[in-house]
């Protein structure tokens, strides 16, 4: 019984507690790859900064010395033999410079000496330090689907436009996509895109290009696109090339 | 030997007569082909009668010409690929002037339908007959593409058709020029001037690389002929080989050439009067 007790006891004691082993996890797949990333780096200086007025620049006093100080334009101060009381400045930075000669009356030599102390007057401006990503709040997707589509161009220009963005305008793959995804007109078989020359006379049209036309533009090349009603989904400069016109077409063509 | 250009257009080069072309198959019919094309009559149209002069044109130099080739062939951009849709299938049958001597007319009517097609436009068959006809007085008259080029500008030109304000096709009567077609045919305008750019008055070489820059920017142009007595509508300028270009044409004759494609090489390239519409009304 009394054994039966002791065990008893023991089972109910907590184990003492082991010391915790780290384990070593490893990473693998084909999807793991090292790469290489920015890392911006800090470093601290200390900058002596005026706030306000007067301040003294010393050196040690020295016999039979005298002390020559050069403060720059702007800077009003007194020598007072090795001290110089400066009572006003300018912000920015300043460079008081000392030329220092001590006469040696028993060597009978004159020894010349230069000092220079850098100051900064007025509210030292923020370092640079790095500023975290802000984060980028995401697209609103684009409401609407794409129906008609609208690119007007000067024929003038052709020769002088970069060849990428003269590309977008008569590009096969633009125009099949146009094809697929704008509206059938009326007559059944045109596609609801049209590529006009900016002074296009549009007086005898039915299809409603006119009114598209007439639409307030800041440069040519220039795109619009609307929905088949005739909301207009996007309007402005015509991509630089086939790929971001796709790109374009696709946010209400998809 | 005939040489191809793509295998299947046939090129026209200096040892070989154009109107003596027919296209083996099925479309050569043999049917008797029309001309018409005269010289310009200077006197009646000086030069710079349309106000956009060639001088206007930024000229691609000749160096620029095989990357500017090869990015319409990359991204399948010229009015070649827009008239056989990227492939051998053209938008439309080419137009035919039946042998009457209205390829004047139909050079610049081939060249009003492929820049419609360029701007996306519903394909509407046109009638160069309408404004040759109207020109001449229902005769059957030659004349030179600036003289079709003018009366389009003005006037229009008129769709195909027996319907009201149509032109039936092939007719020279002038009982189809009514009020209501002449309202219909100012549908089908050039709006932009043309540019005059005939080889008379400017360097031919100058000529040359005008055409050659139209063509590159996929503005058809309407070019006469004097070997050839002929009016046609150039399409675009083609590498036939490294070091070798020609003028890519879409003639006015049913049966000829590769769904009326020819290549002229050459001497043969050269026109000897043009003009290019740029800007046609959108209806």
């Amino acid at each position: 019984m009394r054994r039966a007790a002791v065990v008893f006891l023991l089972c109910l004691c907590p184990a003492p507690a082991r010391a915790q082993e780290a384990v070593q996890l490893k990473l693998g797949g084909d999807g793991v790859k090292v790469v290489e990333v920015d890392k911006v780096i800090t470093v601290k200086e200390k900058r002596t900064v005026v706030v306000s007025f007067p301040v003294t620049v010393s050196a040690a006093p020295l016999a039979n010395t005298r002390y020559n100080w050069t403060v720059p334009p702007g800077v009003y101060a007194v020598p007072r033999g090795a001290l110089l009381e400066v009572r006003s400045a300018p912000k920015g930075e300043l460079v008081i410079d000392l030329h220092q000669e001590t006469f040696d009356f028993k060597a009978g030599t004159l020894t010349n000496r230069y000092g220079s102390l850098t100051l900064t007057v007025g509210d030292v401006p923020p370092g640079p330090g790095p500023k975290p990503p802000e984060p980028k709040p995401p697209e609103p997707k684009p409401v609407g689907k794409l129906g008609k589509a609208l690119i007007v161009y000067e024929t003038a220009d052709l020769s002088k436009m970069p060849r990428p963005q003269h590309a977008v305008l008569f590009s096969k793959t633009v125009r099949d996509y146009l094809s697929a995804k704008c509206v059938t007109e009326p007559d059944g078989k045109t596609r609801a895109w049209r590529i006009f020359d900016k002074d296009v006379d549009a007086s005898s049209d039915t299809r409603g290009w006119a009114d598209l036309l007439k639409r307030p533009r800041q440069s040519v090349p220039w795109v619009v696109l609307t929905d088949a009603a005739g909301a207009v989904l996007h309007e402005g400069p015509l991509p630089g090339d086939v790929e971001q016109t796709l790109a374009l077409l696709r946010k209400w063509g998809e | 030997m005939l040489g191809f250009y793509k295998g299947h257009i046939p090129i026209i080069d200096d040892s070989r007569d154009a109107y003596a072309l027919q296209f083996p198959g099925k479309d050569g019919e043999g049917k008797p082909v029309g001309y018409g094309y005269v010289p310009r009559d200077f006197v009646a149209q000086p030069p710079n009668t349309f106000s956009a002069l060639p001088s206007e044109i930024q000229v691609y130099p000749e160096s620029d010409w095989d990357a500017l080739y090869d990015e319409q062939e990359a991204q399948k951009s010229s009015l070649e690929h827009l008239y056989l849709q990227g492939g051998d299938s053209p938008a439309f049958v080419n137009l035919d002037q039946n042998g009457h001597g209205y390829c004047w007319a139909y050079s610049n009517g081939t060249a009003l339908m492929l820049a419609r097609l360029r701007d996306g436009q519903p394909l509407v068959r046109l009638n160069p007959h309408s404004v040759a006809a109207i020109i001449k007085g229902g005769a059957d008259q030659g004349g030179w593409c600036g003289l079709s080029a003018e009366f389009i500008r003005k006037h229009g030109m008129a769709e195909e058709g027996n319907g009201p304000g149509q032109w039936p096709l092939h007719s020279r009567s002038l009982k189809n020029d009514t009020a209501a077609c002449r309202e219909s045919m100012t549908r089908y305008m050039v709006t932009e001037d043309y540019v005059d750019l005939t080889a008379s008055v400017y360097d031919q070489n100058l000529s040359e690389r005008q055409v050659a820059t139209c063509l590159f920017n996929n503005l058809p142009c309407a070019v006469d002929f004097n070997h050839w007595s002929h009016s046609v509508c150039g399409i675009r300028w083609v590498r036939i080989e490294r070091g070798s270009f020609g003028l890519l044409i879409l003639n006015s004759w049913k049966g000829w050439g590769r769904h009326g494609l020819a290549v002229l090489q050459g001497g043969k390239r050269r026109p000897d009067g043009a003009v290019c519409t740029r800007v046609v009304k959108a209806v």
